[in-house]
């Protein structure tokens, strides 16, 4: 890790409450307390996300269709060595990732192939061991991520251009009247 | 499949309205094409916090200051995810930084100007963040995934910008004659570099057809740069604001405004290095970066401390 | 109903209490842009418009005492008042030093907050509450960021070290003007309305001091007695002011 070039971490959001997760952008960070205050810091500012994950990216394997190929999967018994992954998927013509069923596999390859051939139209597949997730759920009540409510400085509502606009041109029609 | 077999499948999925993501197969032009922009554009962004970022502290009303301070933390946060989509072709921010302090890479001309005054903020605002939003619309369409979704997050962002900008103006033609004065001066300083903004005339650029074809654009610069005069020229008029060009008009004929000669060879210039504030942005973006090294370096060390003793 | 003198005393206390917070803020705001890391930029950034805006909380409610409009005055207070009518502590209006100064000062102010607020939740004055209330949340999250940030640069290098030792000597004891107490507030205190702030000063120490140490810094002495810090300080609120009110100054009433 040289001094400027940090781990890069992945960040999902859940946008409201009941809402699926998707993917999010990324930051730059030392370690996964930091990533998640500086996740908050940038997607958490206004109230577009509730709840945030970061996975460190070289722990997330992502594929296109194209990519994976002809891969099939090895539908072996499950072993104990079988781990839970959390799947991403872009599907149809969707531009997002969107959270799908998690899936247990012997690896992320194994669960990366599943979960692409569970659903029909998948172009793109991101898959991450769920243990690598940290989530601003999970922390302690002490360092309150809580979802920012409406700021009146990022509200369309204390900028009424439309309104002023028309002021402004009943304004000058009045004054041609006149 | 050989190159060009592949290069017509590449070009089929995006007429086929496909998106591309990073692991895909791409020719090298477009892998090329869009890190440039992608990386122009973040520079562009970083740099822009600085002339608006300039006024902060003398904002003249506590709704503008919080406005402000909000526009110009949206900035930095535009060129994180542009930074961070850059990466998914290849680069690394720290080499994308070094490009942008070395003079290699280039960014918008237009926040190699000086600002004033307070009217100038709201001009960029309202000039420079909507023909960045003219851009960037079409942008969001375009066919490269990470791109894309930075993009759709970026728009949403910026229609505040532009209106914040374009109620600072609304407030300064209405208000006192100095007021009038400050807002009419900031507008001749600032009309001509906006034009530019939208780059080189489309005779010019020898990209465009490239770039329509693979997704990249959707519209050509003189056609954006219409839509630009188009929509704000009668509104800068209804406020009783004259754009500093004699030869504007609409010309009924053709349905489409005329003006005056861009300066393209101060374009090139400023965009090349030799603009008004050229050497100070670039100074404080470098000073800002060398100040930081041991903070980066004490976060790193403090990183590797708690790996050593097994703390995770 | 409250008497002109504890009408007086609050006035100046809420006063205070939006100074401090505002001015901060406005230090803070001035690093947008140069920041050593990019999201810390942002996240600075996020912290800075919290202080402006929770200055803007006790602006409002000086604003219901003197009833004056609580959407209009605060702007008075601050782009018409001089200077030296500004209440705030020296330490908030220090110039930024480097990282480790804005940093450290933050922290110190957040901890400060962590103790200060609860005490104020139990205000017997219902505005007072209210705001306290609505500042609480956010500041939770701040001292949790100020905290990890002084940890990771009080142990981290030894110039990083070394930066943060420096600071801590010169914002520690210009820190303690924050709980020096103002001329009648004792008014306050009997009357519930805000607590004691030599118990405030006490818990913020009893927090704060264990807590640097662990950050391998070394603590100074606290001066024994409080004192209204030397005249040389003031300037710097002089200056501050002056950019703040530079282009408001061009028409007292004129609408921006």
């Amino acid at each position: 890790m040289t001094s400027t070039q940090w781990p890069v971490y992945q960040v999902f959001e859940r946008p409201a409450p009941g809402r699926p997760m998707r993917a999010g952008g990324s930051v730059h960070a030392v370690d996964a307390e930091t990533a998640l205050q500086n996740a908050w810091a940038v997607y958490g500012r206004r109230p577009t996300a509730v709840c945030l994950w970061v996975v460190p990216r070289r722990l997330v394997l992502m594929k296109t269709r194209e990519e994976l190929g002809g891969l099939s999967p090895d539908l072996g018994t499950r072993a104990e060595s079988d781990q839970t992954f959390c799947v991403f998927r872009r599907s149809g013509s969707k531009l997002v990732y969107d959270e799908g069923p998690q899936v247990v596999a012997p690896s992320a390859e194994q669960a990366m192939v599943r979960a692409f051939n569970d659903v029909e139209d998948c172009f793109a597949c991101w898959v991450f061991p769920s243990t690598a997730v940290t989530s601003s759920e999970s922390q302690t009540a002490e360092c309150a991520f809580a979802p920012q409510p409406y700021k009146w400085f990022r509200d369309h509502k204390s900028f009424p251009i439309v309104a002023l606009l028309r002021e402004i041109r009943a304004d000058a029609a009045e004054s041609n009247h006149a | 499949m050989d190159q060009l077999a592949k290069l017509a499948a590449f070009e089929a999925r995006i007429a086929r309205g496909e998106t591309i993501e990073p692991g895909d197969w791409m020719p090298d032009e477009y892998r090329r094409q869009l890190l440039r922009m992608m990386s122009q554009h973040a520079h562009s962004e970083i740099v822009g916090m600085l002339p608006e970022g300039a006024w902060i502290t003398r904002a003249p009303s506590l709704k503008r200051k919080l406005v402000l301070l909000a526009k110009v933390q949206d900035e930095a946060g535009h060129g994180q995810y542009l930074y961070d989509a850059a990466e998914s072709l290849g680069a690394t921010r720290e080499e994308l930084i070094d490009a942008l302090h070395t003079g290699r890479a280039k960014y918008a001309n237009v926040f190699n100007y000086p600002t004033r005054s307070w009217a100038d903020v709201g001009i960029i605002g309202w000039l420079v963040d909507f023909a960045a939003i003219l851009n960037q619309s079409m942008l969001a369409k375009c066919s490269y995934g990470p791109y894309a979704r930075a993009m759709l997050r970026i728009c949403s962002e910026e229609t505040f910008h532009k209106k914040q900008g374009q109620e600072i103006v609304i407030t300064l033609a209405r208000g006192t004659s100095e007021q009038r004065a400050m807002a009419q001066d900031g507008l001749d300083r600032w009309w001509w570099p906006t034009l530019m903004q939208f780059g080189y005339p489309d005779s010019e650029s020898p990209h465009t057809a490239t770039l329509k074809r693979w997704g990249i654009k959707t519209k050509t610069n003189d056609e954006l740069r219409e839509i630009f005069i188009k929509e704000i020229v009668p509104e800068l008029r209804l406020l009783g604001l004259e754009p500093p060009d004699p030869e504007l008009r609409f010309d009924e004929a053709t349905g489409s405004w005329r003006h005056g000669p861009i300066d393209f060879d101060e374009l090139k210039r400023v965009v090349n290095g030799n603009g008004p504030c050229n050497k100070e942005r670039l100074a404080a973006r470098i000073k800002a970066h060398e100040e930081g090294a041991w903070v980066r370096e004490a976060l790193v060390a403090y990183n590797a401390k708690r790996e050593l003793s097994g703390v995770h | 109903m409250l008497d002109a003198r504890t009408r007086a005393a609050l006035d100046s206390k809420l006063l205070r209490l939006g100074d401090d917070e505002f001015i901060l803020g406005h230090r803070n705001s001035e690093l947008a842009g140069h920041g050593p890391i990019l999201e810390e930029d942002i996240a600075f950034a996020n912290l800075a418009l919290d202080e402006l805006g929770h200055g803007i909380l006790w602006y409002r409610i000086v604003s219901m005492l003197r009833d004056e409009d609580p959407e209009t005055y605060p702007d008075k207070l601050v782009y018409q008042r001089v200077a030296s009518d500004f209440r705030n502590a020296d330490v908030v209006a220090l110039p930024h030093a480097d990282w480790a100064f804005s940093m450290l000062r933050q922290f110190l102010f957040d901890a400060y907050e962590s103790v200060h607020l609860p005490a104020l939740l139990a205000s017997r004055y219902a505005p007072i509450a209210e705001a306290a209330a609505k500042i609480k949340q956010e500041e939770v999250f701040h001292l949790h960021h100020t905290k990890a940030w002084t940890l990771r640069l009080g142990q981290g290098t030894e110039e990083s070290n070394r930066r943060m030792q420096q600071a801590l000597d010169t914002l520690w004891t210009a820190f303690q003007e924050v709980f020096l107490s103002l001329p009648e507030e004792s008014l306050l205190v009997e009357s519930r309305i805000t607590p004691d702030l030599r118990e405030i000063h006490f818990e913020w120490k009893q927090t704060v001091v264990p807590f640097l140490e662990s950050c391998n810094l070394i603590v100074p002495d606290t001066p024994v007695r409080l004192e209204t810090p030397d005249v040389a300080h003031s300037t710097y609120i002089d200056a501050l002011v002056a950019e703040l009110q530079q282009v408001s100054r061009i028409g007292r009433d004129t609408v921006w």
